[in-house]
């Protein structure tokens, strides 16, 4: 083995020629001096000893003490060599005996990301050498199959490169000059859109801190949805409260709605109920209020908001249409629980009428018979847009058009 | 003590002890009482602070010493201090067996390094008493133990 570069080895024509030596000067162990004296016995490996040279004046006494901790061998040279000539114990590599490779930090890697990775790597980096023994935690999602997807790390980075400031990327000052009635409107639709996030927010928080930390990515993309549903309700709540009327109704058949969501224990089921079918079909709502809202500040906050969205319901997407690929199962327990959250459903209203009739005052911008028809035309629009794109979603998941068909025929009428 | 005494400074003549005993019943092994003594020393509300070797490093490693702020003015030749003790009736195959268990505790064994880390070593040693002969004349010189055991130190909380 080479010699590192700051050990040097002795001078030829000494006895100790060929031990390499470890120069100090006047640093001593209340320095910092055990850090280079680990770092020579490192580079100096399989039972070679290092001779320790300095001037501090307790080095010898220290160092001793230092090796009797650690458990290496010290034993003193004449002052001609150097202090004390130090051998590696075997503890000092112990850690590493039995110690296992978490895969590698590099998703694209062969072998980078294990089917099922066992609970005692823990909070262990992936591509980290893991120390055996230690804390087993039940990361309850830790199957490769049922949550991953290549595309997690692109998403990731995405969602980093387009976080936007609420208070840069809209100009609230901009003025609203349309009457109370279509005013209200707004903010009931807001009032509605404020609830669904939360909704939103908690779904992927709660499965977050399930998620096995050797699917890193995954992680991170829950957590920056997460970062993202929490400006969204800070923008909704601003803009329904900017106009001095505050936050409008919230009724108990869209509470129950999004409590069906947050109860789903499944993952796979949660997301494709979530971000598929509910958010997918927000995707076309917020798509509605930036080409209809009467205000720039509405549109504003629907066009920020969407293109968050829209990244959601991609890495649900991925994640389930690999999930589904390798276990074609998936489908119908989707399908199943599409049915009975439809089944459980069934006595509530459905979408609140004052949201429905506030999308219709928002789109007409008047309160005109002609200007009403107009915007019953485009939410009549609207809620085709939303089945249709519903059912693309679903075929690109594996389901047949009739299937698909059914399926969103059968999502709440509460949209989320 | 006993080690400055040999060198002439008699306890209480030549100077005054302060105490640092935080939980006694430890028989003052516990590493916050010359914690507490370093930072005397370094605050200027002693003179000189007795702590062992390993704890210094501690304290160097922790902050509690600067670099350079403080200088060793004697040490103690090396002893032992903690070791496990059998009554001299005890079951000799028992004992025989314990100390086989003891001694083959490997540091490179994730399940028992955390029980040495708890001790603070890296591997059992066969029992001695000869290490013991430095505490032992000193507790004797300074008559830290009655004859029948019981701690008669002066100042010493038991």
């Amino acid at each position: 083995m080479s010699a590192p570069r700051h050990v040097r080895p002795l001078d030829r024509g000494t006895s100790d020629a060929e031990r390499p030596r470890l120069e100090l000067g006047p640093l001593g162990f209340d320095g910092g001096a055990h850090v280079l004296v680990k770092l020579a016995l490192t580079e100096c490996a399989g039972g070679t000893e290092v001779v320790v040279r300095g001037t501090h004046p307790e080095l010898l006494a220290d160092l001793r003490a230092w090796c009797r901790q650690q458990g290496h061998g010290c034993t003193p040279v004449g002052p001609d060599v150097g202090v004390a000539a130090v051998r590696r114990g075997r503890a000092a590599g112990a850690r590493s005996v039995g110690a296992e490779r978490a895969g590698h930090a590099i998703a694209t890697e062969p072998g980078a990301v294990v089917a099922r990775p066992p609970p005692g790597w823990g909070l262990a980096p992936r591509g980290a050498l893991v120390e055996p023994g230690g804390p087993a935690p039940d990361f309850r999602l830790a199957d490769r199959d049922e949550l991953w997807t290549e595309r997690a790390e692109s998403f990731y980075e995405q969602a980093t490169a387009t976080q936007w400031d609420p208070a840069v990327a809209i100009d609230w000052s901009q003025p609203v000059v349309h009457g109370p009635a279509i005013e209200r409107a707004v903010v009931q639709v807001m009032t509605f859109l404020v609830e669904n996030e939360e909704a939103a927010l908690v779904v992927p928080a709660r499965f977050l801190g399930q998620v096995h930390p050797h699917f890193r990515e995954v992680q991170q993309v829950l957590a920056v949805t997460v970062a993202d549903e929490a400006r969204h309700i800070e923008v909704f709540t601003r803009r329904a409260t900017m106009t001095g009327y505050g936050p409008a109704l919230s009724t108990v058949g869209g509470r129950a709605s999004l409590q069906s969501l947050v109860d789903e224990p499944d993952y796979a089921t949660a997301m494709f109920l979530l971000s598929v079918m509910g958010e997918g079909t927000f995707l076309s709502l917020l798509g509605f209020l930036e080409r209809h809202a009467p205000d720039p500040v509405t549109r504003r906050v629907a066009q920020l908001t969407r293109r968050d969205e829209a990244r959601h319901v991609a890495f649900s997407m991925a994640h389930l249409e690999r999930h589904a690929r390798l276990q074609p199962d998936l489908r119908a327990r989707l399908a199943r629980a599409v049915e009975h959250r439809h089944q459980a459903l069934q006595q509530t209203s459905g979408l609140n009428d004052d949201v429905f009739d506030a999308l219709v005052l928002l789109a007409a911008g008047e309160e005109d018979p002609a200007s009403i028809a107009h915007g019953w035309q485009r939410v009549q629009d609207l809620q085709r847009d939303m089945a249709e794109a519903r059912q693309g979603r679903l075929v690109r998941l594996g389901f047949s058009p009739g299937e698909a068909e059914t399926l969103s025929s059968l999502h709440t009428r509460n949209f989320m | 003590m006993a080690h400055l005494a040999s060198l002439g400074l008699d306890p209480g003549t030549a100077f005054r002890i302060r105490r640092f005993d935080v939980m006694p019943t430890k028989h003052g092994d516990h590493v916050g009482g010359e914690r507490d003594a370093t930072k005397a020393l370094v605050d200027g509300e002693v003179d000189a602070a007795c702590v062992i070797d390993g704890n210094q490093l501690l304290f160097a490693k922790e902050g509690t010493i600067a670099a350079g702020a403080v200088r060793v003015l004697t040490r103690t030749p090396p002893y032992d201090h903690c070791t496990m003790t059998v009554l001299d009736d005890a079951d000799g195959a028992a004992v025989h067996r314990f100390v086989e268990l003891l001694l083959a505790m490997s540091y490179e064994d994730p399940v028992v390094r955390p029980l040495l880390e708890l001790e603070g070593l890296k591997a059992w040693r066969p029992g001695r008493t000869s290490g013991y002969e430095q505490l032992e004349a000193a507790v004797d010189r300074l008559g830290f133990y009655g004859a029948d055991g019981s701690i008669t130190a002066e100042g010493y909380p038991p």
